[in-house]
């Protein structure tokens, strides 16, 4: 796939050529959840869940978002989905703006924006029949027709997602993980939608069957032009079903570019400890081993992050400056794609463990 | 399915032959004796001996036992000691009265329980939630008869609205004036469990990801809450209401006595103060036959509200 188009114009000034203008259009979306203590319920305690986070999605590409779980990830899919109300910062999808809208006003909109979650368990109505869940966004637009034309639908959804017409008369649980991710998956294209958050569509399948949903979707957008917002913690994944990517670290991005500029020439010392942490199956390259980034302690608490750059606690190359100034998403190296560090590298440098 | 529901009928024919040998040997061993009813205060122990011999009461009591039960089996409960009838006519002449009360006591809880709890969920930790978990709080505290004897003070002695016993009428419905208190204690009484109930399975369904995925179809937040939230949340209720139906005619004891209601409950207070064992007995067995059925038709209904419960 082409990777031609820089989506970032939110982020810094680069001005390579566009294919397109963007599908999607994400500029400093926070999202905070406040944490109420005693018998009154008061806030005691504000969580910063999603901070200044922007990017961009182009039609019929996809945009991998990266990070630890705590991260924010799954919020800032909620967010843009509108499930969650934004805090601040703007979402503009096909030239609207999203982040103010009633829920009223949001419901035409979801027509061209759906979601499929992680849990392929409880994201299925169980009281549903597999056809009732897939008919059921046809039915809220209109769009279901007759019985028959219907029927019909369901059907060719179910056979688009690599399942029999037959199935759409049994329950959710009569499936497996993998089956039922893929109704979610026909249940999230029945209205031809432009653009698909996935939150994280393959964690909580097997192996082998990760494999055969991620084919899916990868087949699936190329047959219908689809833009999808990828979510996932397994960096291996990621590389194969995004064109950009984004790392996300306590509610930042830390590293944004194309899938080649991060993989290749990750600046961030956060991308570079995820990178050599993805496990090697070549025997012929076992010294890779030696160079492994060991991180040493835990996410931080979201709702007390640390100052300036939130990964300095676990950073080894930290220095007072990045206590104090929160580093900006800026491309300091000109290598053409951007991270937020004080000190960014093209090799990790400094102490490993 | 079949083989389920033919394996649980099974199972009552002993749980209610083991019940009524506990009944009998209760009554029994219970003070004082049924022929003192038939008795003057001065009788002669031939006179009590006479009315024992017509009762069948001076045999022994295993025999007295086998008797019963072998009728019993066959459908015939005997003769009451006291009513001059038999007993299963005696408990169908009061059946209705009693089934009128506690479905309208059932539908008047139901209908003020499910949306209390749904809006209770809904709005968690709003005032109006704190107020319906104070109201039913109230509730859960306040006994039966301490409620009905209320109600008859304020609106039968001193307001005069509504009459204080009776069901008011001659034909085959109780008259709605009558019906109001005894409803109201009944169907009150039963609000506070099953608005818990409702309020903390809508909260566990409405966490779930299929409502988060409801939300993204597009559906608006009152089809998401009844057809995706409540459909599951029902599930507990209708345990809860299963569970609640043991309790049936020891609830129903208390009012139908204190409203004058002639029905199963005040049949079997009376059948007690007078010693009518074969009353007792007939009403035991039917109610614990009721209760077990009735819980093998929720056992059967939760197969239809939620798919994923199968019986083998």
């Amino acid at each position: 796939m082409e990777r031609s188009s820089y989506p970032s114009e939110v982020v810094n000034g680069d001005s390579r050529p566009r294919s397109s203008s963007p599908l999607l259009t994400v500029k400093d979306l926070t999202k905070t959840f406040p944490v109420r203590k005693g018998v009154l319920g008061r806030a005691a305690a504000v969580i910063q869940a999603v901070t200044d986070v922007s990017f961009s999605i182009f039609p019929g590409q996809t945009l991998g978002l990266v990070g630890e779980s705590g991260s924010g990830k799954s919020t800032t899919a909620l967010c843009i989905t509108r499930l969650l109300e934004v805090t601040s910062g703007s979402i503009v999808f096909e030239g609207q703006e999203l982040a103010d809208l009633s829920r009223r006003n949001m419901r035409p909109i979801r027509r061209n924006m759906q979601i499929v979650f992680q849990d392929p368990y409880s994201s299925l109505d169980p009281r549903m029949t597999v056809k009732e869940i897939i008919a059921e966004p046809l039915r809220v637009y209109g769009a279901y027709g007759g019985r028959g034309q219907g029927e019909r639908k369901v059907h060719e959804l179910l056979e688009k997602v690599g399942m029999n017409a037959s199935d759409a008369a049994r329950f959710p649980h009569e499936f497996s993980g993998g089956q039922r991710q893929r109704i979610s998956i026909a249940r999230a294209l029945a209205l031809e939608p432009r653009l698909l958050v996935l939150d994280e569509p393959v964690s909580a399948l097997d192996v082998s069957v990760q494999a055969q949903v991620t084919n899916l979707l990868r087949d699936l957008q190329d047959a219908m032009g689809l833009a999808y917002l990828f979510i996932a913690h397994d960096l291996a994944v990621v590389h194969h079903v995004s064109d950009w990517i984004a790392v996300m670290y306590l509610g930042r991005i830390v590293e944004y570019g194309s899938v080649d500029q991060v993989f290749s020439e990750p600046t961030h010392p956060y991308t570079q400890a995820l990178l050599s942490a993805i496990p090697n199956a070549d025997p012929t390259k076992a010294d890779d081993l030696d160079e492994k980034i060991i991180l040493s302690g835990e996410v931080p608490d979201p709702a007390d992050p640390p100052s300036g750059c939130r990964f300095r606690t676990r950073c080894w190359k930290a220095e007072p400056i990045c206590a104090e100034v929160s580093p900006e998403l800026v491309d300091t190296l000109g290598i053409g794609h951007p991270s937020a560090c004080h000190f960014p590298e093209l090799h990790a440098g400094g102490v490993h463990q | 399915m079949t083989r389920f529901i033919v394996h649980r009928i099974a199972q009552i024919i002993p749980l209610l032959i083991l019940l009524s040998v506990f009944i009998f040997t209760m009554m029994h061993l219970a003070p004082g004796s049924p022929e003192s009813f038939y008795l003057t205060d001065h009788y002669t122990d031939e006179q009590a001996e006479a009315v024992r011999e017509q009762l069948g009461l001076n045999e022994p009591p295993v025999r007295q036992y086998l008797t019963w039960l072998g009728a019993a089996i066959s459908g015939d409960f005997g003769q009451t000691f006291t009513y001059g009838a038999t007993v299963t006519d005696v408990i169908l002449a009061r059946l209705w009265p009693t089934v009128q009360l506690q479905l309208l006591a059932l539908t008047v809880s139901v209908v003020i329980a499910v949306p209390a709890g749904v809006i209770s969920a809904i709005r968690r930790n709003s005032k109006l939630d704190h107020s319906i978990t104070t109201a039913t709080l109230f509730g859960l505290s306040m006994p039966d008869f301490w409620f009905a004897l209320l109600l008859m003070l304020t609106f039968s002695v001193h307001l005069g609205w509504l009459p204080a016993f009776g069901t008011g009428s001659d034909g085959l419905f109780a008259a709605p004036a009558n019906l109001v208190m005894p409803v109201a204690v009944l169907g009150l009484s039963a609000v506070p469990w099953y608005a818990r109930v409702v309020r903390s399975s809508m909260l566990d369904s409405l966490s779930e990801d299929y409502i988060l995925t409801a939300a993204a179809k597009g559906l608006k937040p009152s089809r998401i809450t009844t057809h995706h939230a409540l459909r599951i949340a029902i599930l507990p209720l209708v345990t809860v209401i299963g569970l609640s139906m043991a309790r049936v005619l020891s609830g129903v004891i208390v009012v139908e006595t204190i409203f004058v209601w002639p029905g199963l409950g005040q049949l079997a207070w009376e059948a007690v103060i007078r010693q009518d064992y074969p009353v007792i007995l007939g009403l035991t067995i039917f109610t614990a036959a009721f209760v077990m059925i009735f819980s093998l038709i929720v056992d059967i209904l939760y197969t239809y509200i939620d798919p994923r419960i199968r019986y083998v």
